[in-house]
């Protein structure tokens, strides 16, 4: 298997995740600041499968000889920072989560106390405004 | 039954009224369906018992129910420190003028509860901690709860000078003025798992005063505690607790 194969795979893999982003985004399943972040990862893919020699310039830049070992270190650079990302919105997601959690508590609660009002059973909590949370942005 | 007085002055005289404080007790609980209604049971009914129901899998909302509690329920669980602050958010909005904290394990003792409204009448204090340290043989708790209270109470006592010798117990008493002052501030917590490192230290940062009794650990009635016993993880999560509420507190001054 030749190093030129192994370039058209990754360009067609490329072309595929393209494809399949753009169809996510137009079906609303992908936020626009997560399409536009993976456009930029597999455009860039694509463009140096089709032109390797943009790699050669790039490691040249870093001082860097092996294309192979150039091609891991940015890909992990990339990940790490992609993960960062993640955890970051998924500990915000978590946050946000346990107010809308609290608050559905909070109104279940105050629903029911309602009822009971009007069936004439006593409402244990006097009259006041229940601090729902500051809401989120 | 203790009493507080609230002295107000007219143009004409001074009246002095004696009032009968208005307490409520809050109740955490996660699937203690079988010792909740026991802990319920116990509470005089001259408090205003509410139950906060970590999103329980078992009977533990309809025995609390039955038994005439107020019960808020979490759809899913989150956690006892998210419980704590879904009471707090509730009753900080309510004119009650002691607010009880306790756990629904039957591990503290509901008969101790008149010892936290008589210590809240007769001190200035705003928030009444228990002390197991002081009340009991702590010698059947965790080893790692054993081995790293003395010296994550040392450390909470130098951040926050408060004279307790047990932070990290759950049965507390506060006044509700204070609770309904210090509300927006513990409505962002950074470390709902470990609450109760991160509440004394707001406390403290908003100059809230606070005493302690001694109070009783029973034995847990049924199931397993759901905090960590993993000494590393234990005391690792309160130290950075600390040091982010700390971090909270020095934002929450500049804003």
């Amino acid at each position: 298997m030749g190093i030129r194969f192994i370039y058209v795979l990754v360009a067609l893999v490329a072309v595929a995740a393209l494809f399949l982003s753009v169809w996510l985004f137009r079906r609303n399943r992908l936020s626009t600041r997560v399409f536009m972040m993976w456009l930029v990862v597999w455009l860039a893919m694509g463009v140096f499968a089709a032109f390797p020699s943009l790699l050669d310039y790039l490691m040249r830049l870093v001082s860097m000889r092996d294309r192979l070992v150039f091609l891991f270190m940015s890909s992990i650079i990339v990940l790490f920072a992609l993960v960062f990302y993640l955890s970051a919105v998924i500990a915000n997601t978590s946050r946000r989560l346990d107010k809308l959690t609290q608050q559905i508590a909070l109104l279940i609660y105050r629903l029911k106390e309602g009822e009971n009002q009007q069936t004439g059973l006593p409402c244990r909590a006097p009259a006041g405004k229940v601090e729902t949370g500051k809401g989120d942005e | 039954m203790p009493t507080i007085r609230r002295i107000g002055a007219s143009s004409l005289t001074t009246m002095v009224e004696t009032v009968s404080p208005r307490v409520a007790v809050f109740i955490t609980a996660f699937n203690e369906e079988a010792v909740i209604g026991e802990v319920i049971g116990g509470i005089d009914d001259a408090y205003d018992v509410y139950v906060i129901d970590d999103g329980s899998t078992d009977a533990t909302a309809d025995v609390a129910q039955r038994l005439g509690a107020s019960v808020i329920t979490h759809p899913i669980n989150l956690g006892q420190g998210m419980a704590i602050t879904t009471a707090f958010k509730l009753l900080a909005a309510c004119a009650y003028d002691v607010i009880i904290e306790m756990d629904g394990d039957g591990q503290h003792d509901p008969k101790e509860i008149p010892v936290f409204v008589a210590a809240m009448g007769r001190t200035a204090s705003d928030i009444i901690a228990g002390s197991r340290l002081l009340g009991s043989d702590y010698r059947e708790a965790p080893w790692s709860r054993r081995a790293m209270l003395p010296p994550l109470s040392l450390l909470l006592r130098c951040l926050t000078r408060y004279r307790i010798s047990d932070f990290m117990c759950g049965f507390r008493a506060f006044r509700g003025e204070a609770l309904r002052r210090v509300a927006p501030i513990l409505d962002d917590l950074v470390e709902s798992e470990y609450i109760a490192s991160e509440m004394w230290v707001k406390f403290a940062g908003a100059g809230l005063t606070a005493t302690e009794v001694p109070v009783r650990l029973g034995a847990r009635k049924q199931g397993r505690s759901y905090k960590g016993h993993a000494l590393a993880r234990y005391g690792f999560g309160i130290l950075r607790t600390i040091v982010r509420a700390k971090l909270d507190m020095f934002r929450y001054w500049r804003a």
